[in-house]
């Protein structure tokens, strides 16, 4: 074994060097080598010197590098460089994996951006955290601590990675030289590059452990950091970006969104409408039952309308229908229903007659032939009903009657069949289309919506808003110890405002005065500014409504053809929640509900008036302690009142006002709201409002009006002119037995009371409150992490200046080698 | 205890220098202090770790910090520990640290979102660990080779000027670390006390189907070497696999009630229990697309899941594939051939 190993040796060393090795031998080979014989090639490595161009480019050519070592190594052919390199690239890939699953499960487009950002920040904090340490090692020491070098088989390693092993053969001998000179050492000194050589590996040495130590702290917090501040710009590129693209889609429909129809018809989902030709085609044949009407309505109604779809399962119910009703009693038979009425001695009683009676009376004629569904003609019954029993107090009786009326009817009325032909396919048919072009046409406008003012961080309006508050903020000087004190609680942050209001208006020379009010005004102009700013000339709500009304009523047109009543009536119907309510009230009948577009006018309209309102609360509150002040200085406003006005300014929400501010002499509230939402301003607001915002005057004065006249108004009783006998008989009526809400009165609270306190925003304090936690939180982060960061930075940045410290040879005696 | 590797060899002060034959004493000990394999335990693995972590927090960055001119790549790299542990407490702090700072309700919110994030942090680390044992435990029960095998490193310190004989420390490798220089003379030392310089190699290739060759650490280290490099590749590719689903799992809602004791104590057995169902719930979680049910989420969870199942299976299927002998696999060496000049 060992002869045949001697042998391959020897038979190698007449052959010469084998032929891959294409390195040309050493002239001046050193004695050493020459000694033995050895044949001694030139290194091929050099210093990699890559311009700061063309720094993407190499990363993009190592790490193609680094993914084909991947391969190799799977296959089992790698070396150690490559291996470690190999982790390089893993973890890049892992990271994005991350990214990548965190983004899918964000909803929010700057959110799934951020995932990335975040990882992009993580990895530029890992750079940034050398960078400290090499930085200023590049400048006092004049040399670069991040060198790279492609040693002789091609493997790209950083130059200082191992002290015991630096190539400093591939360095000239002027460029250590030179680092010599900056580093300020003797130039006749004895050795002088072995000894450059030395510190610099000294100085490398500890600048690695260094990082080492300071690392684990720079490196997750400067990644915070940057990534917060990526976070900003990436939300407004962002907006600006869909606010372009809303924009344009929404110029293309023409100054009245004429085109809008054109553009539904282009963008109709045709396999949609097969799958419901599919569905009707499957079902052909069958007997129509509600599980049928309701399934085919949720198919046709693609929108995110889903009332329509029971407005929409009447009407197909409708057009199913087999049998037509020649006659009302024919269908009805014979009615009484009898309920016997505690304490009256007549029982109640309600006949067929008396049904046709009354319906004659409204002009419908029982004779004539009527299509309707079962449930028409029953609504229509007990809508006659309701008005029969409208005097009738007693809810128990109400609800009997109701019983009873249900079960006579479900008995009486014939069950009339509706099987599905080939002709009710065709006539559904059609329906489709329309309301795939609803669809487009209302995904089109609830785009717009959400951009502008939807209930999501990244809207127009939450993002102006965000800029409105840190705009207030600044205007009321509130300070980072106010805002720590408002931050706990609604009446802490009442506290801070009520001391600086005072603060503020005890500057005597008033302009301080001037000054916060021009701030505040200035903070809900812009704001109102940015909401109209989108759409060019008319306000924002009025470009809205125009837009509903083009979507609603063109699509009710197209229905109304297709004999679809209720839909259409739904959804064309302009009749304002208001005027809905009162029947409600009137009837004491639950209201199936307002139409679709007076309840999205209102919901726009409000949640914008709240918006608003929130900021102008400020000025207005502000306007108040200084009218507040007026009066007491001239005697006209008693202790009491000025108190709980400010309170009320404060504090009140919808709900306190709906309950007279829970103050037993009512004409006390009335007292308050007086001066709370005043029809004038103060001499000094205005005076500061017309330099700065002229316009904001009227704004806050319509503001006001508004108010006063609808805090705690639910028809007259509720007025603030009206004086309630005790606070009790409010309470009961609010939330009592009776009170209005139970059982008919839902619509009551769900349309009424929402609008208003939607239209009332959000109490100062509140306010004042939110926007105090969440800058405490960022400061408090900020000053914490920020600190922390801030040490180990500046120990890594400064540390540089103690290092490399080396006693320089002293002039040696000449010491003999050969003892 | 740290520094205990850290001793002079002759024990008191250092001898000056001198061009004599070093001491009988010094050359005793010397002989006696090489490199040499220890075994593959559970005792001797957590104390080399130990060793290393220890040295890491302390003498290493004291020599780095003084550019002491024996420090060395190797400790270089075992400082790596520190920013990971340092960096992986600061990323559980940014997120959990000032929570308390905060009020009643963004407290709550903060501390979902940090709790989850620790969740992460923990199970990021872990997952790479576990990533390498999936690897190489089933590489070994199939062919014997421990890639863990450990083994001391004795260093001999370059001595400061105008001594003799520098420091000895003793460093914990891994026979198998470097690709490019296994330490194969390590198992050879180990077969010589033994009285069979191949003993390593031999059991190698008997349990892998080679039988009994004339050169078994000529056949068998090119096979091992490759066994290596697939193994470290495959652990890699996994180790981040596993992390990015262990991010993924930590992500999802249930872990929000991590430490939400309310006061009541839960024992060991019932916090195991806690956390098992709390896992337990985030893989089904984040199969069905997260919290939000998103369909994307869906996705890309299921392929992370699906990912690490998969691997977990093939890895250590791929790095053994073809290093058991083939039944009818030709001899590399005919041995009927005479291979030199007689």
């Amino acid at each position: 074994m060992t002869n045949m190993m001697i042998n391959n040796l020897i038979s190698q060393r007449q052959q010469g060097p084998s032929k891959d090795l294409k390195q040309e031998p050493v002239q001046n080979i050193t004695y050493e080598a020459k000694k033995v014989g050895a044949t001694v090639y030139s290194p091929k490595g050099y210093i990699v010197k890559t311009p700061l161009w063309k720094a993407p480019i190499v990363a993009v050519q190592d790490g193609i590098e680094e993914f084909k070592s991947i391969g190799r190594g799977m296959k089992g052919d790698s070396n150690d460089h490559e291996l470690g390199k190999m982790n390089d690239i893993a973890m890049k890939t892992g990271g994005l994996a991350i990214a990548s699953y965190l983004a899918s499960t964000r909803v929010l487009p700057v959110k799934k951006g951020m995932e990335f950002v975040g990882f992009a920040a993580f990895l530029a904090g890992m750079g940034a955290s050398k960078l400290l340490i090499d930085a200023p090692i590049k400048a006092l020491y004049g040399f670069d601590n991040n060198m790279k070098y492609v040693d002789s088989q091609g493997r790209k390693k950083p130059f200082h990675r191992d002290p015991l092993y630096v190539p400093w053969d591939l360095v000239p001998s002027e460029e250590i030289n030179r680092i010599g000179d900056r580093m300020k050492i003797d130039p006749m000194m004895e050795n002088r590059e072995e000894f450059i050589k030395n510190k610099v590996d000294k100085i490398s040495t500890q600048s690695n452990t260094m990082w080492m130590l300071t690392a684990g702290l720079t490196t997750p917090i400067i990644g915070a950091l940057l990534a917060s501040a990526a976070e900003k710009g990436l939300n407004s590129a962002h907006k600006k970006v869909e606010t372009s693209s809303v924009e344009s889609k929404i110029n293309k429909l023409g100054a009245n969104f004429e085109n809008l129809d054109s553009l539904a018809e282009q963008k109709v989902n045709k396999n949609h409408i097969e799958k419901v030709n599919e569905f009707l085609n499957q079902n052909k044949g069958k007997e129509a039952d509600d599980k049928f009407f309701s399934k085919l309505a949720k198919l046709l109604n693609t929108s995110d309308e889903v009332k329509i779809e029971d407005h929409l399962t009447e009407d197909l119910k409708g057009i199913f229908n087999k049998t037509e009703i020649n006659d009302m009693s024919e269908a009805l038979g014979d009615i009484k229903i009898t309920v016997q009425h505690e304490g009256k001695e007549n029982p109640f009683t309600l006949t067929t007659q008396v049904i046709k009676e009354v319906l004659e009376k409204r002009g419908v004629n029982s004779k004539v032939k009527i299509s309707e569904s079962e449930d028409q003609i029953k609504n229509g019954i007990s809508d006659v009903f309701h008005k029969q029993i409208a005097d009738i107090q007693d809810n128990d009786l109400v609800t009997k009657l109701n019983t009873a009326l249900t079960e006579e009817l479900d008995k009486k009325l014939k069950k009339s069949t509706r099987v599905i032909t080939k002709d009710k396919i065709e006539d559904v048919k059609g329906i489709t289309r329309v309301f795939e072009k609803f669809r487009v046409k209302h995904n089109l406008f609830n785009e717009f919506l959400l951009n502008q003012i939807g209930q999501k961080e990244d809207s127009v309006c939450a993002r102006e808003w965000g800029k409105a508050s840190e705009r207030i903020i600044k205007a009321l000087g509130l300070k980072n110890k106010d805002l720590e004190a408002s931050k706990k609680s609604s009446s802490g942050a009442a506290e801070v405002l009520d001391k600086k209001m005072l603060e503020i208006l005890g500057d005597e020379s008033g302009s301080k005065f001037a000054k916060t009010i021009e701030g505040l005004a200035k903070a809900a102009g812009e704001f109102d500014d940015a909401l109209d700013k989108f759409s060019n000339g008319d306000s924002f709500v009025d470009k809205t409504n125009k837009m509903i009304d083009t979507i609603y009523t063109k699509t009710a047109e197209e229905t109304k053809k297709l004999k679809l009543d209720k839909t259409t009536e739904y959804l064309s119907s302009k009749e304002s929640i208001a005027e809905i309510l009162e029947k409600g009230i009137l009837y004491k009948k639950p209201i199936v509900g307002a139409s679709a577009q007076s309840i999205l006018k209102d919901n726009i309209q409000n949640s914008l008036k709240g918006a608003k309102g929130t900021i102008y609360q400020t000025i207005q509150v502000l306007d108040m302690y200084k009218r507040i002040q007026e009066l007491e200085a001239k005697k006209e406003i008693s202790k009491e009142t000025a108190k709980l006005a400010k309170h009320a300014a404060l504090n009140a929400t919808y709900g306190d006002h709906f309950v007279k501010l829970a103050i037993p002499d009512h004409k006390e509230y009335k007292k308050v709201m007086k001066v709370l939402y005043s029809d004038q301003l103060s001499s000094a607001t205005e005076a500061a409002l017309n330099k700065s915002h002229p316009n904001m005057k009227t704004k806050i004065l319509n503001y006001s009006a508004e108010l006063y006249n609808q805090l705690g108004n639910s028809k007259n009783k509720f007025l603030p002119d009206h004086v309630v006998e005790n606070l009790e008989e409010v309470k009961n009526y609010a939330y009592g037995q009776n009170a209005l809400r139970r059982p008919n009165g839902q619509i009551f609270t769900e349309l009424g009371d929402r609008a208003k306190q939607m239209m009332k925003g959000d109490t100062p304090s509140n306010f004042i409150k939110q926007i105090a936690e969440q800058k405490h939180n960022t400061n408090t982060w900020l000053r914490t992490f920020g600190a922390i960061g801030g040490a180990a930075a500046l120990v890594a940045v400064i540390s540089p200046v103690f290092f490399g410290k080396m006693d320089e040879p002293k002039p040696k005696k000449e010491v003999s080698y050969d003892a | 205890m740290v520094n205990s590797n850290y001793t002079n060899i002759t024990g008191s002060a250092p001898t000056p220098i001198s061009y004599y034959e070093p001491s009988e004493s010094i050359k005793h000990q010397m002989e006696k202090d090489h490199d040499r394999l220890v075994k593959s335990n559970v005792i001797n693995r957590s104390k080399a770790s130990l060793h290393k972590v220890g040295q890491a927090f302390t003498t290493y960055p004291a020599k780095g910090l003084k550019g002491d001119q024996n420090s060395s790549f190797y400790e270089f790299l075992a400082m790596g520990i520190i920013p990971t542990i340092v960096g992986s407490l600061t990323m559980i702090g940014l997120f959990n640290g000032v929570n308390n700072k905060f009020s009643q309700s963004s407290k709550q919110e903060a501390s979902k979102i940090g709790k989850k994030f620790a969740v992460g942090v923990v199970g990021y680390l872990l997952a790479k660990e576990i990533a390498k044992k999936v690897v190489n435990k089933p590489v070994q029960a199939a062919t014997g080779v421990d890639l863990d095998q450990p083994y001391i490193k004795v260093v001999r310190e370059i001595p400061p000027n105008g001594y003799e004989q520098g420091k000895i420390r003793l460093e914990y490798h891994k026979a198998f670390e470097s690709s490019d220089f296994p330490r194969w003379d390590l198992f050879h030392d180990q077969g010589i006390e033994h009285g069979n310089r191949n003993e390593y190699f031999d059991k190698i290739a008997k349990r892998n189907g080679y039988g009994t060759l004339n050169a078994s650490d000529q056949e068998m280290k090119p096979k091992i070497r490759e066994l290596m490099i697939k193994a470290k590749t495959w652990s890699t590719v996994l180790g981040y696999t596993f992390a990015a689903t262990a991010v993924g799992l930590a992500a999802q809602t249930p872990w929000e009630e991590l430490l939400n004791n309310k006061g009541q104590k839960r024992g060991i057995v019932g916090s195991v229990k806690h956390i098992a169902s709390m896992t337990g719930r985030s893989f089904k979680e984040m199969w069905k697309g997260g919290a939000k049910k998103t369909k994307a989420s869906g996705i890309v969870g299921k392929t992370l899941l699906i990912a690490s199942a998969a691997g977990a299976i093939i890895a250590p299927i791929a790095t053994v594939a073809g290093f058991r002998k083939k039944a009818n696999t030709p001899q590399t060496i005919d041995e009927s051939k005479r291979y030199y000049n007689a």
